[in-house]
């Protein structure tokens, strides 16, 4: 298996273990909050909504910009 | 929330001022500092520049409303609480989802226009730089507002269900950094060891592709600021 796949493989498995959470979260009864849930506990500070705004003006640029 | 008086505010800005340098110990803040860094080994100078800046207002901030805090402590002979970060209120955030539905059509055709002109603009070109940045600017600037003068607590969350979406994120991020250090050298793509970035290319490289992934980045940013 090359390297390329590999890491390809790394980045599924995340998206997998991300929806997989999520899942999980809606099911009665339990103790891991929706994804939405733990948004809301970050961006209920200040400081941590706007990192979370910063981290997003971030991507846009590093995707655009000079 | 009260204005304090000018000589608290002169108090509260020299005491900030103070204890800036410690807030610089902050998880959030040293995670922009790290990627500032990768960001410049990376060759991204104005992306570096950027995190750094925001990294350090961050810091500054953070010293400034605890200093304030405890000054307003002081002078009422409370204890302060300088672990806490003050929130703002449900009635406040309720308030603004509404403003906001009402404001979803419009925002969704402008938002669709400027993706479809700005897609048409080349990568890294001045006109995309400064079309992406206004929108960024702004999305900073008004998080930075919306969340000015606060009061109520946040909601807890079970630490152990919690636990789980924080590796997820650590690993993510981990995997990408682990990607970006096996690159021939952080500023070239590589095949075998490729980035989100590098995954995104093929679509980037279209103007149909930069239009839709403008108007995903101005969706997440829209419910971001839902939150």
């Amino acid at each position: 298996m090359s390297s390329h796949v590999i890491t390809l493989a790394g980045y599924l498995a995340f998206l997998v273990a991300g929806i997989g959470l999520e899942a999980l979260a809606h099911r009665p009864g339990s103790r891991i909050p929706a994804i939405g849930a733990v948004a809301d506990r970050i961006m209920h500070s200040r400081t941590g909504r706007i990192a979370v705004a910063a981290w997003w003006a971030w991507l846009g640029l590093h995707l655009f910009s000079k | 929330m009260p204005v304090p008086a000018p000589h608290a505010r002169r108090t509260a800005f020299a005491a900030g001022l103070r204890r800036c340098p410690w807030a610089v110990v902050h998880p959030v803040i040293l995670t922009f500092a790290i990627a500032a860094y990768f960001s410049y080994v990376s060759g991204e100078t104005t992306g570096a520049a950027y995190l750094l800046a925001a990294g350090l207002a961050l810091a500054w901030d953070h010293a400034h409303r605890r200093a304030a805090r405890s000054s307003g402590a002081a002078t009422s002979g409370r204890p302060g609480r300088p672990g806490r970060v003050p929130v703002f209120s449900r009635e406040s955030a309720e308030r603004r989802r509404a403003a906001m539905g009402r404001l979803l059509i419009p925002a969704v055709l402008a938002g669709a226009g400027y993706s479809a002109v700005v897609g048409w603009f080349p990568r890294y070109s001045w006109p995309a730089t400064i079309a992406v940045a206004i929108p960024a600017a702004a999305g900073v600037l008004v998080a930075w507002r919306v969340s000015a003068g606060s009061a109520s607590k946040p909601g807890r969350l079970n630490r152990a269900g919690v636990a789980p979406w924080a590796l997820v994120g650590a690993g993510a991020s981990a995997w990408e950094l682990a990607a970006l250090y096996l690159q021939p050298d952080p500023g070239t793509d590589s095949y075998a060891h490729p980035t989100l970035t590098y995954l995104a290319n093929p679509i980037l490289a279209s103007a149909p592709g930069r239009s839709a992934v403008l108007f995903g980045w101005l969706a997440a940013g829209w419910y971001l600021a839902r939150r």
